[in-house]
């Protein structure tokens, strides 16, 4: 926020960025983010059990510090938009790798796959469905995606997602609401490019 | 796919909150000839009724819900009872070594189970000894078996006391009834040294039996989770400190201050405050994006409106005064005076003015109910006034020695009068003395004259007592002269002052600065007097040691001068050096550039080069003469002693008088304040023969003014400006500021009229004249089929919104280090004189590290203003909806704006996020003009230093002003500036981006430029 002193302030520079991956403007930023949630994520998922293994909070806390050290910091939107898609990617990266694993023979444990501790998501394959649903709805409706992931990725209740996204809760509800639903009518091959 | 999916979800809002039939007729009516659509529809809806898809199944925190009871230590885990942002709150039952209901809060992850477990173990033992009806006893605290924090407390069936009040309807009396409890509870737990850190509604619970008792619960578990607020924990609690932050003390945002018993005493107020009025004294939710330092800033100086003011502002006040079982203008009449005052004393932000404790705050509340006389009153006069002084404190005290602030400080509170009474005392304690003595002088002539017998000792006496005599007039003489000096150190100081109100230079303006000169050379007459008495009284100085004498010229104030002046005269020389050798390659190269071609950073030609080079040798010339200047002094004694304090003091005064009067006086205006009053008073009386009424300027305004006749009809003369030429580039007329500095002159080796302006550090401001219109402010990033979309544009830069603004003149360039120099007499930039990355600046880079109360006040000097944020975008715009003025991407800003590029990546700071993509060649900031400009003319408008706009900075959407385009919001703390700046990359340097700082702020990428509106009777067209 502070135009102050130039050594200061960068981190509001990556998050603008940041807020539009899909165009390819913020890669290297987004990059960013991912890469730290990532470092974060292999240390915990090497030695702790599934059960407990995304901490997710925990570990979007720790990224969001340390991308948080500038006083210039303040554009948290930004941030979650970012954060919640490298958590995706984060998750979706390890099933896919799974489930290759798996394809080619190897034996894969459910509690190498972490996965986001939603309902419906017991296997690699669901999240990676999830996955794919997220990005169609992106495609029309970023807002609604993001609102997707910043509750299964990042485990926010509407409340936090609200703060997080700078956006009233009662837009995030609806917003969970229909993307939910649309999500799982696209899974089900009800909506979305299969049946067009 | 991409439309049906969006019609679908845009019926889904609709229909999904229907009753089945309702929705069959629904989906009947709206897609019955859509079958894809239908289907579709029904199976959102059918996902969202089953409700089951993504839901939170944490395996780490266990779900009462479940078949299988979950136990936490001694604990069985029984259903949710709350869930908040620190955790989950579960209704529990404790089977050993008692059986009761407890209530269990288990943590979220995300903290240092151990650390917080020790910060509890701590408080435990307080927690332990307090025994209160209205405190929630603290049981026990430990880690589940996956390792998160825990607390068990006892378990209150009951609600927030707000909701409670609320439900029943309660009247404010018996909610100040039930909040007394409250206070002496918190009271208590203050005795034990315990301070809650969290007291909030949530927090504040009220049993739902028949009596209901209030209790305080989740002492001890703020001080364990949280040390205080820092950026970290700030940031770390993400939106969970949200709830807290509307009433937590502004001191617990400063991790400098401690908290105590005020903080809490502060909390319960906002409580009470809601209580009363239904809503938060200071809505903080604009807040949160703030950092800490400024968050606190922010808490500190905002003033929360009083309770009954509050109501009477809500439009909901209706149904607030409805749940307090009466009328809205009698809870107005309820809250005024007493509660009114007991709410804001407790509200303070500075905690010295609160109530000291829960109880004192409480023992108020019981006085208002007993109708007795409150301690708490409006804000006193003494505050008031202490904060009048806090604020002219600087105008007060000046750069004044100590001793002499003492006095003036004496003579000026105690006012003219009575320092002109004080005068008079001591001339006529003078006058006494000395026509005692004369009195016995010519008693001892007679008696001279008579008995000449004793005419030896009589001769005597007498020379004694005309020797007295005239010590006494001498002595009357001295006091006299003292009053004098003390009164013209006290007119100096006011002169000074009142200076700074002589401006713009304008032709009504002039009898009062004729009268400020008369005052000014009146005083300034009484120099060589005050010089004498300075010489006479050195005189009586006690000797000076060899010794002594070479320690007195070793720390010469002047010395450390005398070493700058000579740094600077060093680098001039060598820079003349560089221009002569330059200017000599580009002679032998006989090569100019085309400048014609403005489509990147330009170097600089010869013409210009030639101008540098005569301002340079100028500027040395000036140099020496003021290195012998200052050299001549060194040898000068500095210090004297005297035997007598009086002396010394008297010779401290003087000295300090002396000095400042020859300040005062000097001739040059840039020294001088007399001098440069008396310019003022010049540019006064010529401002208009220049700019308006005497040829060249009629001729230059009659051609302007029949040129723009078409587009601006009934366009007068602007008082002040010289019309320059119509830019062939833009079409547009730009004109010449006068009082700001120097015609600018064009580059002569275009076509005549057409080369861009050179600018020296004499230049003076070259304003441009847009046309009115209607463009759209603003971006928008969520639709790109949609307009002024921005894939860039953050959420506060919409919704983009129409904004119709009349003509006005907006700077060309932003203000330069010169310009700013010439009138304030100082340049506060950062850049001043210091390499970046091997680039020297000089005073033709933008001024900065002015505050926009600076700002304000340097244009007012100038009969300029800020623009408006409105004109800002509109000018930076120059017609264009793109991102940036140069197009869509990136890479269209190469060779237009000043951004953190791939040459500071490499040599700037590292930590800077750069554009790869660009290379502008400068780390910090750019000379003006330096880049190519947009379509109006304008250069730097993106990128170089940030620039500040008159507007409080607030969310779009407001009322605007009708000729600016001004947002008219509620004072606020923060204005907003704009354009990017050279340590920020492109993507905020867009015409859309906003900023905001607070008006006192200054920093080394913040400049300003300059703006004013069209002044006489005309209409915007098109």
């Amino acid at each position: 926020m502070i135009p102050g002193d130039p050594d200061e302030d960068k981190i509001t520079e990556i998050l603008s960025r940041l807020s539009d991956g899909k165009t390819g403007a913020g890669t290297q930023l987004y990059g960013m983010v991912y890469d730290q949630l990532k470092s974060l994520a292999r240390g915990r998922l090497s030695r702790e059990s599934r059960r407990n293994c995304m901490q997710t909070t925990a570990l979007v806390h720790e990224a969001y510090l340390k991308l948080s050290r500038s006083p210039g910091f303040e554009n948290r939107r930004h941030f979650f938009g970012a954060a919640g898609r490298a958590m995706q990617r984060v998750l979706v990266d390890q099933a896919r790798r799974a489930l290759a694993q798996k394809r080619a023979g190897q034996e894969v444990s459910a509690e190498t796959v972490p996965l986001p501790a939603v309902s419906g998501i017991e296997t690699a394959a669901d999240l990676i469905d999830l996955d794919d649903a997220i990005e169609a709805l992106g495609e029309f409706d970023e807002r609604k995606a993001e609102v997707v992931r910043c509750r299964v990725f990042l485990e926010l209740t509407t409340a936090e997602t609200a703060a997080a996204l700078e956006v009233s809760t009662r837009t995030i509800e609806n917003d969970w609401k229909g993307g939910r639903a649309w999500i799982r009518a696209f899974i089900d091959g009800e909506a979305g490019p299969t049946r067009d | 796919m991409t439309q049906l999916s969006l019609r679908a979800m845009e019926l889904f809002e609709q229909v999904s909150n229907l009753g089945a039939a309702e929705r069959a007729r629904f989906l009947a009516q709206h897609c019955d000839d859509n079958r894809k659509l239908q289907q579709q529809l029904v199976a959102m809806l059918a996902a969202h009724d089953q409700n089951d898809y993504l839901e939170p199944t944490s395996p780490a925190v266990p779900v009462a819900t479940d078949s299988v009871q979950r136990r936490v230590g001694p604990y069985e885990l029984q259903e949710v009872i709350g869930e908040g942002g620190m955790g989950v709150v579960y209704r529990a039952q404790q089977t050993e070594p008692v059986r009761r209901s407890v209530a269990v809060k288990i943590l979220r992850w995300g903290m240092n189970t151990q650390e917080v477990l020790q910060r509890f173990e701590i408080e435990y033992r307080a927690l332990s000894l307090m025994s209160h009806p209205n405190i929630a006893h603290m049981y026990d605290a430990g880690a589940t078996d996956d390792g998160r924090p825990y607390f068990v407390m006892e378990y209150v069936p009951g609600s927030p006391v707000t909701a409670y009040c609320d439900e029943r309807r309660l009247t404010v009396r018996e909610r100040l009834e039930l909040f007394l409890p409250i206070c002496h509870a918190v009271e208590h737990a203050h005795r034990q040294g315990v301070i809650h850190r969290d007291l909030k509604p949530s927090n504040l619970l009220v049993t739902t039996g028949e009596q209901g008792v209030p209790k305080v619960i989740d002492f001890g578990v703020a001080k364990a989770t949280r040390q205080g607020l820092t950026d970290q924990t700030l940031h770390t609690e993400l939106g969970r400190v949200i709830g807290t932050l509307d009433y937590m003390s502004p001191e617990q945002a400063d991790p400098e201050q401690r908290v105590d018993a005020r903080s809490d005493v502060y909390s319960l107020a906002v409580v009470l405050y809601e209580l009363l009025v239904g809503g938060l004294p200071v809505q903080r939710s604009e807040l949160r994006a703030l950092g800490v330092a400024e968050l606190q800033r922010a808490l500190q100086q905002t003033q929360p409106p009083r309770p009954s003011q509050r109501l009477r502002d809500e439009a909901a006040h209706v149904a607030i005064a409805a749940a307090r079982s009466t009328t809205g203008p009698a809870l107005v009449r309820a809250l005024r005076l007493d509660l009114d005052w007991i709410v804001l004393k407790a509200l303070d932000p500075n905690p010295e003015r609160r109530y000291e404790s829960p109880l004192a705050l409480a023992a108020d509340i019981e006085r208002y109910l007993h109708d007795e006389p409150v301690q708490a009153t409006a804000p006193a006069l003494g505050y008031r006034l202490r904060k009048w002084m806090a604020r002219n404190k600087p105008a007060v005290v000046g750069a004044a020695a100590v001793s002499v602030a003492i006095v003036v400080g004496i003579l000026s509170e105690t006012g003219g009068l009575v320092a002109g009474a004080a005068a008079l005392v001591v001339l006529v304690i003078g006058l006494g003395v000395t026509t005692e003595s004369l009195r016995r002088a010519q008693r001892a002539r007679r008696s001279e004259a008579r008995q000449r017998e004793l005419a030896a000792e009589r001769a005597r006496e007498a020379e004694d007592a005309r020797s007295e005599a005239s010590r006494a007039l001498a002595i009357a003489e001295e006091r006299l002269a003292e009053v004098h000096r003390l009164s013209d150190t006290k007119r100096l100081t006011e002169l000074q002052k009142e200076a700074q109100e002589l401006w713009p230079a304008l032709p009504e303006r002039i009898a009062a600065i004729d009268q400020w000169l008369q005052e000014a050379r009146e005083l300034t007459s009484r120099l060589p007097l005050h010089e004498q008495t300075l010489a006479a009284l050195r005189e009586q100085a006690l000797p000076f040691s060899d010794a002594e004498a070479l320690d007195d010229r070793a720390h010469h104030p002047n010395r450390e001068h005398y070493a700058n002046q000579i740094q600077i005269r060093d680098k001039l020389s060598a820079e003349v050096a560089q221009i002569e050798a330059e200017l000599a390659c580009v002679v032998s190269a006989d090569d100019p550039q085309d400048p014609a071609t403005e489509t990147g950073p330009h170097k600089p030609t010869a013409d210009e080069q030639r101008v540098r080079l005569v301002a340079a040798t100028q500027q040395l010339g000036l140099l020496h003469a003021e290195i012998d200047e200052v050299a001549a002094t060194l040898e000068q004694r500095t210090r004297w002693v005297f035997a007598e304090p009086h002396d010394q003091w008297t010779h401290e005064v003087l000295s300090e008088l002396v000095s400042r009067l020859r300040a005062f006086g000097d001739r040059d205006p840039a020294r001088g304040l007399v001098a440069n009053v008396d310019e003022r008073r010049q540019q006064a009386a010529t401002i208009a023969d220049v700019s308006v009424s005497a040829d060249p300027a009629t001729t230059a305004w009659q051609e302007a003014i029949s040129d723009l006749a078409a587009t601006h009809p009934g366009l007068t003369p602007q008082l002040g400006l010289l019309p320059l030429r119509r830019d062939p580039h833009s079409r547009l007329w730009e004109f010449w500021h006068v009082a700001s500095g120097a015609r600018p002159l064009l580059r002569t080796t275009v076509r005549e009229g057409e080369g861009p302006w050179i600018i020296t550090e004499n230049t003076g401001i070259v304003l441009v004249l847009l046309p009115g219109g209607t463009f759209t402010l603003g971006a928008q990033s969520g639709d790109d089929a949609a307009a002024a979309f921005d894939p860039w544009a953050a959420e506060n830069e919409g919704p983009p919104h129409q904004v119709s603004l009349a003509p006005f003149f907006i700077s060309r360039y932003p203000m330069t280090q010169g310009q700013w120099l010439r009138i304030a007499g100082v340049n506060p930039s950062h850049s001043d004189g210091e390499y970046m990355a091997g680039k020297q600046t000089d005073l033709t880079y933008p001024v900065e590290s002015v505050s926009w109360d600076d700002s304000v006040a340097m244009l007012q000097r100038l009969s300029l203003q800020l623009p408006t944020e409105a004109q800002w975008e509109y000018a930076a715009r120059a017609g264009t909806t793109s991102p940036w003025w140069t197009g869509d991407s990136i890479a269209s800003l190469q060779g237009a704006a000043n951004v953190a590029d791939r040459f500071a990546k490499y040599n700037g700071p590292s930590n800077w996020v750069c554009d790869d993509e660009l290379f502008d060649g400068f780390v910090g900031s750019s000379s003006v003009g330096y880049f190519r400009p947009n379509a109006w003319g304008l250069h730097d408008v993106l990128g170089n230093v940030w620039e500040w706009c008159r507007d409080t900075f607030g969310p779009y959407g407001g009322d605007r002003r009708s000729d600016d385009g001004e947002l008219i919001l509620d004072p606020g703390r923060h204005r907003v500036c704009r354009g990017g700046g050279f340590s920020y990359g492109a993507a905020h340097a867009r015409s859309a981006t906003r900023n905001a700082n607070s008006p006192g702020a200054r920093g080394a990428i913040l400049g300003l430029r300059p703006a004013r509106p069209l002044q006489g009777t005309m209409l915007p067209l098109r």
